[in-house]
Order: structure tokens, then sequence, then C-alpha cells
């Protein structure tokens, strides 16, 4: 294929999203720590930290997908689907190099699955995930058949709660993750297509990308990093219950869009991405840090999800 | 053999078949509705519903939310009427949602009872309890006294606040608290949405907070695991306690471990089988009205007549000793 250079519109407030995130940040930790002696404490930080560490992971796929001018509901059900065969292949004795390989095929398989039904069917893709969603949670219910599984070993338990180099292991599975991402996204061809892709997918195809190639591609990669999701997630909690994964696609999706990311596609931060993360996870945190009640951490996460949204518009009107 | 002749027999052995089915009409079909479907606590309440249906000859169905969401429990509660069932049995999420229906169940003679959980607002003609929400209250408090003296601070993990049964268990820990323990203070409590994730966090955020905190109360089995797991991943087993309302297979490995040294509950076997027997009396136009025995139970049912709660027994408590006596 021809070597294709491809420009992102210039937009200088993409800049100011990604600061006025960080002012959010700040004047919530400022909150938060002016309320609870505790909420900067070292301890708890790190709790934060290990608490985000799958969302996080998630969210770094779902950013490429919203990128690509897609969205994926299903990530729950993927998430899902791979710890319960995860901790299927446990009960079976099995060890972690066997593990480990299920629970990332399982994932990137299913992300494929919904990446083919979208790229081939022209389905909206919120419509196709959404139906795949129903689909894989009932796959939990028949393969859990009803006992829950626990007990699990937890050798790999100190990717999330253990340390290394005086830092929580967390920070080097975002941080490996993001990287990786970025690179992908930025410095890649690859990444040059997702681009695209969300711009404009007429004028992709026009010029000899293969976008049905990549979309696909992008949603495996997505449900490849659910898959990691799944590992990180029973290493931590040692069982699978059947609720497992409930409300990551709804946290992915503020996460990717409170970030920076246009849910019409072209437009996406991975550092964004992680703040809207940490946003989220501070936010449940400090709420019951402080004694205020659990149920108020939806409407602090919506407000701001409004807000922003509210802002994109006001930019877009602008602009045109 | 022609085509038709094949119908013919085909139609005709259907017609055989249909008989005695339609002779056997007059079967009670009674149908329970779990606050969700595929968890091992309301696979443990259909097996002894089963085996109360096979004993008495009727009919049993059991069909549940693949979420605690009170509009689809509404949805299969219409569907079971549609279909005409005798009897239908639910475990509410949410009264408001049900009321309705429930009075419309009601009139078209349908026996409708509540199970496991109450609607006492609505019409529901008994409840079929596995224990007084008083004393499971009393229950969980009192055995967490018993291991940290009488004082401290305890935090609640709770599943959804629209389950009204684990609402009304707080309030019986908290009452219980102030009345009898003046010292003992419930710091918080937090609603998970069901997973062992959030527990997890709740938990971990609650010890951060009180420092001193000597317990960690879980209101359901989706909160047990990820209860137990924050306090032994914070390294506290023996200095936090944890206990609560959850399965015996949710809670063994942690009752063994020392981080959940009980777990208080009923048996729900039992209560299935109490159910489908109240459900199939009820259509026989039987009456309770007062306490009575069941073939298959071993201890005697309480009729709490001001409420109209049928009353399977006190709570049981599972420890160490005998949480191996137990599958679900």
């Amino acid at each position: 294929m021809a070597r294709f250079a491809f420009k992102a519109p210039s937009r200088p407030f993409r800049i100011g999203r990604e600061g006025l995130l960080l002012a959010a940040l700040v004047v919530l930790c400022t909150i938060f720590a002016s309320q609870s002696e505790f909420f900067l404490s070292e301890r708890n930080l790190t709790t934060i930290l290990r608490n985000s560490v799958d969302l996080a992971v998630v969210c770094a796929g779902m950013t490429i997908v919203i990128i690509l001018g897609g969205i994926d509901v299903s990530v729950g059900g993927i998430v899902a689907v791979s710890a319960v065969l995860i901790g299927r292949a446990y009960q079976y004795g099995m060890p972690d190099w066997v593990v480990i390989p299920v629970g990332l095929a399982a994932g990137a398989l299913l992300g494929a699955l919904n990446g083919a039904i979208i790229s081939k069917t022209r389905v909206p893709p919120i419509v196709a995930t959404l139906g795949t969603m129903y689909i894989y949670i009932a796959v939990l219910f028949l393969v859990i058949g009803g006992v829950w599984i626990s007990g699990l070993p937890n050798t790999l338990s100190f990717l999330v709660l253990g340390d290394f180099m005086g830092l929580p292991a967390g920070v080097f599975v975002i941080g490996f993750i993001y990287v990786f991402s970025w690179l992908l996204l930025r410095r890649t061809p690859w990444g040059q297509r997702v681009v695209a892709i969300g711009c404009d997918e007429v004028a992709a195809r026009l010029v000899g990308i293969r976008v049905d190639r990549t979309k696909i591609q992008a949603y495996a990669l997505l449900g490849l990093f659910a898959g990691i999701a799944a590992i990180l997630y029973v290493a931590r909690l040692r069982n699978v219950e059947v609720n497992i994964g409930t409300n990551i696609a709804l946290e992915a999706i503020a996460a990717t869009i409170l970030g920076g990311a246009n849910i019409r596609g072209g437009i996406g931060s991975l550092i964004g991405t992680l703040m809207g993360v940490l946003f989220i996870k501070i936010t449940q945190n400090g709420l019951v840090l402080i004694g205020v009640s659990s149920l108020w951490e939806t409407v602090v996460i919506g407000g701001l999800l409004i807000v922003v949204l509210i802002l994109d518009a006001l930019e877009t009107r602008r602009v045109s | 053999m022609s085509f038709k002749h094949t119908l013919m027999g085909g139609v005709a052995l259907g017609l055989t078949a249909a008989l005695p089915a339609s002779a056997q009409d007059d079967t009670t079909r009674i149908a329970f509705i779990p606050q969700i479907a595929g968890i091992p606590y309301y696979v443990a309440m259909e097996e002894g519903a089963e085996r109360a249906a096979e004993e008495l000859g009727v009919e049993y169905v059991q069909e549940g939310p693949t979420s605690t969401n009170a509009a689809d429990q509404l949805r299969i509660f219409e569907s079971f009427v549609n279909q005409g069932f005798d009897v239908i049995a639910i475990s509410p999420l949410d009264e408001e949602t049900l009321k309705p229906a429930i009075s419309r169940a009601l009139e078209q003679g349908i026996v409708v009872l509540t199970a496991d959980a109450d609607a006492p607002g609505s019409d529901r003609q008994f409840f079929v309890a596995q224990a007084l929400d008083q004393d499971l209250g009393y229950t969980l408090l009192d055995e967490a006294v018993d291991r940290i003296g009488e004082s401290g601070k305890i935090a609640i993990v709770s599943d959804s606040p629209t389950i009204q049964s684990m609402q009304n268990w707080i309030a019986a820990i908290e009452e219980r608290a102030e009345t009898a323990y003046p010292d003992i203070e419930i710091v918080s409590v937090d609603h998970t949405d069901g997973t062992a994730q959030r527990a997890y966090q709740f938990a971990t955020d609650a010890m951060t907070r009180n420092p001193d905190l000597k317990a960690v109360l879980g209101m359901a089995s989706t909160t047990c695991p990820g209860i137990a797991q924050a306090v032994e991943a914070a390294g506290l087993v023996g200095e936090v306690l944890t206990a609560g309302y959850c399965s015996p297979n949710t809670a063994r490995d942690y009752i063994k471990s020392g981080a959940m040294p009980y777990s208080v509950l009923w048996n729900p076997a039992d209560l299935g089988y109490l159910t489908v027997w109240v459900g199939d009396h009820l259509a026989d136009g039987g009456e309770i009205t007062g306490d009575f025995e069941v073939e298959g139970l071993q201890q005697t049912i309480q009729y709490l007549p001001e409420n109209d709660v049928i009353l399977l027994g006190p709570p049981a408590v599972f420890t160490e000793e005998n949480v191996d006596d137990f599958d679900f």
C-alpha cells in the first residue's frame, strides 16, 4: 500500500482539555485531602492505583476504538467471559503459562468477532456490541453454571498487589500498556490508518486503506486488553462472580470521553484517558473517605461528563 | 407409506401424546422468581423446591433476571401470570415496581407469595421467611461482638440499595448497636454494583478512613469475597474481622483462612421446600392459621399472624466447624 501521510486537524483546545481535566483532578484531590487526612497517605494512593489497573488497561483499547470512530459496549462481557475461562482453567489445575494465553486469546477472539460484525455487516458499532454483550453475558452464565468460582490461586496477584522498584507493580502494568498503545497509535502506519478512518471513513477507503481489516484489528486489540484486565481482576480478587464486568464498559467510555476523545471519532488522547480513569477512581475512593454516600459518585462523574460534552459542542460550533 | 400417511400418523401420535397432558391439567403449577438467576444460593433453593415438588406431585419452575433489575423481574412475573400458573412466589427486588402486578395476579385467582424477601406493602398473601430480619441483624452483630468486644467501629458493605431485605438487616444491626452496644459505632454503609471489586474497594476505603476499624460486615454473598480479600490484602487478618450474610461456598475459603470467621444465613434448600409446600397447600384450598409441621422439615414452622409471615426458623451460623456440611 502506498505510504500515506495524514495530518490530524489542528485543534489548540485539545491541550486545553487535558489541562482542564488536570485542573479538575487537582480541585478534586484538594477537596478530598482537606476533608480526609488519609486521602493523600501512601497506602490510600496505592489503593487507588491498584483499583485503577484493570479499568486503565481496558481504557487504552477503548481510546483507540473511539478514535477509530467506533465504540464497544460489550467489553464488560469480554472481561467476564475471559475471566470465567481463566477461572475454569485454574480449576482444572492448569499452570499460569496456560491460563494467561487462554485469557488473552478469548479476549482477542471476542474483540475480533465484534470487529468482524461491525465491519462486514455495517451495523452501527453501538448496536452490534450491545448484541454481542448480551451473548457474552449468556456465555458467562452457561460456563459458570450457577456456581461461583472462588478460591483461585494467587500466583499472579503480584501484578496488581506487589511492589517493584519501590513502586506498586500496577504502575508498570499501566505504563507498559499505555506506552505500547501510544507508540502503536502515534508512531506506526497502523495508528495513522486508525486516525484516518476515524476522521473520514469514506476518504480513508478511497486512498486505499483496508478499513475492514484495520477495524477488526482495533477491536481485537481492545478485546486483548479486556483479556489482560480479566487476568488482573482474577489475580487480585481470586474469584469470578456472576456480576463480573458489570460497569466496566460504562466506566471505560466515560473515562475515554472525559479524557478528550470525540465520540464521533478521529480525536482522542491516551494521556487524557488515563486522567479520566484516575478521575473516576479518585471520586469513588474520595467520597467514601470523606463520608459522603457512595451514591453520589455517579452524580459527580455524570455531571463532569455533561460539562465536558457541552464544552465539546461549544468548541465544534466555534470552529464551524 | 405416503407422505400424507406419515403426516396423519404424526398428528395422531401428537394427539395421543397431548391427551394425558390435558388430563393432568389440574396439576398445580408453582413458579418462583429469585432476585437473580444463576447464583449458588438460588440454585440451592431450587433444589429444595424441586424435592418438594416431586414429593407433592406438583410442577415447579424457577426463573430470575440475569442482573438485579426490578423491571426484568416484573416482566418475568407477568409472563408467569400469562402462562396461567397457580402459584407465583417471588423474592422482590423492588416492592413498588411489583405492587400493581401482584394485585392483578390475585384478582385472577393466582396464589401470590413472597419468599426469601418480602414486599410488605403489597397484597401478597403470605411471606415465606427464612428467618426474621430482626433475628438476622441481631445474630450477625451479636456474633461480631463476641469476637471484637462491645466497643469499636464497624463498616457495612451492601449490595444495591433497592434490595429491601438488606436495608432491613442494616436497620436491625443499627438498632441492635444503639440499644445493646452503645459503644459500637456503625461508621458507614456503602452499596456496590454487585461486583466483588466494588466490595473490595469499599472495604479498603473504610479501613483507610478508620485505621481503628474493627469489623466489616457484608450484607450479600456478592460482597463477601471482596471484603475478605480486602482484609487479607491489607494484611489485617485477625485485626479487622469480616462477616456477613454469605453463602457457605462464597465464604468457605475465608472462614478457613480466618479472614471471615463466621457467616450468618439459613438453609435455602429448606426455604425452597417450604415455599413449594405452602404454595401447594394454598392452591389446594388449604388455610394457614397457626404453627404447623411440614413433612421433610425438622423444625416446627411458625406462623406470625400480624404480618402473615410463615417463618422457617432461627438463622444459622456457619463457622469452621460446620461450613463443610453445606453446599450452596
